[in-house]
């Protein structure tokens, strides 16, 4: 067994490993500088309590009902520096803590395991959590990101967040349920008759395309869990894939995501759980080269089913819908389940109905300033579920969401009261800091309204007759994801400015994906543009789910530059400027 | 009177221990004790065992034309 301490060290929990680091600890203490240091905090404290005299009672007995105001409440005090740990989690006033701590932490703690029955049982939940690392390092650490993304959090904003966040992990839960029941590698190399029943998919894959066997085949996506989750939750798990991938003697330059896809086969960490798999070219070669490699590793029937990058051409259409129904009759042939209209319509049209309520949140986020959604839980929820496709944990956070936007909307209450800029963040976003926007409202007021990946997928899907509808899953698929705005043409990647109008934006934050060649390509165009249209754009470097390259403390200096020498702007926290962070999770 | 006394008697005791258990959870919530546990004790020894795991080298699969699976 082994211990790891706050500083990062691993100790073996050994009786003479313990005596030889306590010795060691005892041999190099500076017992003057300990002792100095004592009496100084002696006399802080005796300082402190000659202080109490003045204490403002009022204010003191108002700090703990309603919480602190935003300039005083000091968040980046509260960590332990290079875990990302909290020495004490924040005070957020009596109601808010007490939601917190019971309809968050107590609630969504409780739920990780009822889900778990809910979706699958105890002991293949036991299995698969020692089986693979994106499981067990990750699951666990489930509430730490709520934390992350809902630090400062007040009100209607704390509560429709975390719905999304729970929307998340429970999808999540289902989603890994689903795998470990059916996979051999849990069952001792045996199919059982939930792997016949279980279609793989590639993670950007849409779930839309399987809606004709929902209620007959369940499909899956493999990497969204072992890959995409894992990132923004524990982002250690992921370095270990991308290093597998290029220990083979595959290229360090691709996109990391598409490293860490192959690199879960290179390691044989990915879940056996279906007999046919489906993969696609989104975002880019990178992912074509992940096909490939998916196709050596898995041995099994796989369909390739590219998405057009150059989408506007009318002939590509035609040429989309034929893959499209390519797809479904490989499907047929190799599950023997034949392609049902009717659950196609009673899916895609419960689908419509989450593309109907977001753009009721856009319409809110858009024109008024009680839009109670914090940035990263908007752009994580809508990515995650629109890429999932239509399931009824969706709605359910829906209802729970339009209800709280609502009662904001009515009562008139703000959720970013200190917002200084209402910022758009474009291209994709660094997956090891999703939750930055949340530390760049507390520290500068910028609260980022909407970003690139929320707008994707912004297409109802038609039911009338079957041309119709394979016509609007056609523009489904190419509306994915890094696609469209990414590397969809650069009459797409500029479509910033008109969401810059219609959001009511002041300022950018522009994603720069250092391994992205697609959007390296159009880098100076953007810089030319925001220079012509005197725009305020901050460019955030990053190498997508591997933090090594920039780290999130780099990422912070890099914006705390520009709002002091650009903007000449004052931190409303100064304790939130800088922190190191570096071994969080 | 008798049974509404009867009842807190009954259930005095599982009040008082849910409330016991919901202080104790409330400590270990505010004081984070759930994320340094796992910090210092849980990942590094589910990390140690994954890294410890013997697998399989993929790359040794044969690439070829795949058969459907026996439904």
């Amino acid at each position: 067994m082994i211990f790891k301490t706050f500083e990062a060290k691993e100790i073996e929990l050994k009786p003479k490993e313990l005596l030889k680091a306590l010795g060691q600890k005892l041999k190099n203490t500076d017992y003057k500088a300990k002792a100095a240091g004592i009496r100084e905090k002696a006399l802080a404290a005796a300082e402190k309590i000659r202080g109490l005299k003045d204490l403002d009672t009022k204010k003191l007995a108002s700090d703990f009902w309603n919480g602190k105001p935003h300039e005083e409440r000091r968040l980046g005090d509260l960590y332990i520096p290079g875990t990302g740990l909290y020495k004490h989690r924040e005070w957020r006033g009596v109601k808010d803590t007490l939601y917190y701590f019971n309809m968050i932490w107590l609630y969504n703690y409780v739920h990780m395991v009822t889900d778990i029955m809910k979706y699958g049982n105890l002991p293949d939940f036991i299995k698969g959590t020692l089986r693979y690392r994106w499981m067990g390092q990750t699951y666990l650490t489930v509430m730490h990101w709520f934390d992350r993304g809902m630090e400062g959090m007040r009100g209607p904003a704390l509560r429709a967040s975390a719905w999304h966040y729970r929307g998340m992990t429970s999808e999540t839960i289902r989603q890994f349920q689903a795998m470990f029941a059916s996979d051999k590698k849990l069952h001792g190399g045996e199919a059982n008759e939930l792997w016949k029943k279980h279609i793989a998919h590639n993670e950007t894959v849409s779930g839309c395309i399987f809606y004709p066997w929902r209620d007959v085949l369940d499909d899956v996506p493999l990497e969204m869990i072992p890959y995409f989750v894992t990132c923004h939750v524990n982002n250690h798990t992921v370095l270990n894939y991308i290093d597998a991938a290029q220990s083979i003697g595959l290229p360090a330059d691709p996109c990391p995501m598409c490293q860490a896809e192959y690199g879960i086969f290179v390691l044989d960490d990915y879940p056996d759980y279906a007999p046919i798999m489906i993969t696609s070219n989104e975002a880019c070669d990178g992912s074509v080269a992940t096909s490939v490699l998916q196709d050596w590793f898995l041995n099994r029937p796989l369909f390739a089913m590219p998405q057009p990058m150059r989408y506007d051409d009318p002939l590509v259409q035609k040429h989309c819908q034929k893959e499209i129904e390519a797809c479904w009759k490989f499907v047929e042939e190799q599950m023997g389940v034949p392609f049902s209209w009717d659950q196609y319509v009673k899916y895609a049209e419960s689908f419509n109905k989450l593309t109907i309520f977001e753009h009721e949140k856009w319409d809110v986020a858009a024109n008024t300033p009680y839009y109670p959604v914090n940035g990263v839980a908007q752009a994580l929820y809508r990515i995650y579920y629109s890429q999932d496709g239509d399931r009824p944990i969706w709605h359910e956070v829906d209802a729970h969401v339009k209800k709280i936007m609502e009662t904001a909307i009515e009562k008139k209450i703000n959720s970013f009261p200190k917002t200084r800029h209402r910022v758009i963040a474009w291209s994709c976003a660094p997956l090891y800091y999703s939750n930055w926007c949340t530390w760049a409202y507390n520290c500068w007021g910028l609260n980022c309204v909407i970003n690139m990946d929320s707008l994707m997928f912004d297409q109802m899907l038609r039911t009338d007759t079957y041309e119709h509808a394979l016509e609007d899953l056609a523009w489904f698929n190419e509306k994915a994801p890094m696609r469209a705005m990414a590397v969809g043409g650069h009459e797409h990647i500029f479509q910033l400015w008109q969401y810059m109008e219609r959001f009511h934006c002041d300022m950018v934050v522009m994603y720069d994906q250092l391994q992205c060649k697609g959007m390296q390509g159009i880098h100076g165009m953007f810089e030319d543009e925001f220079r012509k249209r005197n725009i305020h754009a901050i460019w955030v470097p990053h190498a997508l789910p591997d933090k090594r390259t920039v780290s999130r403390r780099e990422i912070r200096q890099i914006i705390n530059d520009y709002m002091t020498t650009v903007m000449h702007e004052e931190p409303l926290d100064p304790t939130l400027v800088d922190f190191e962070d570096g071994d969080s999770w | 009177m008798k049974v509404i006394k009867f009842l807190f008697k009954l259930l005095w005791p599982v009040l008082k221990i849910a409330g016991i258990a919901y202080l104790i959870l409330f400590i270990v919530f505010y004081f984070d004790l759930d994320g340094k546990l796992l910090y210092t004790v849980v990942e590094p020894n589910l990390a140690r065992r994954y890294d410890k795991m013997p697998r399989p080298d993929n790359t040794q699969t044969p690439y070829g034309k795949t058969e459907p699976f026996e439904k």
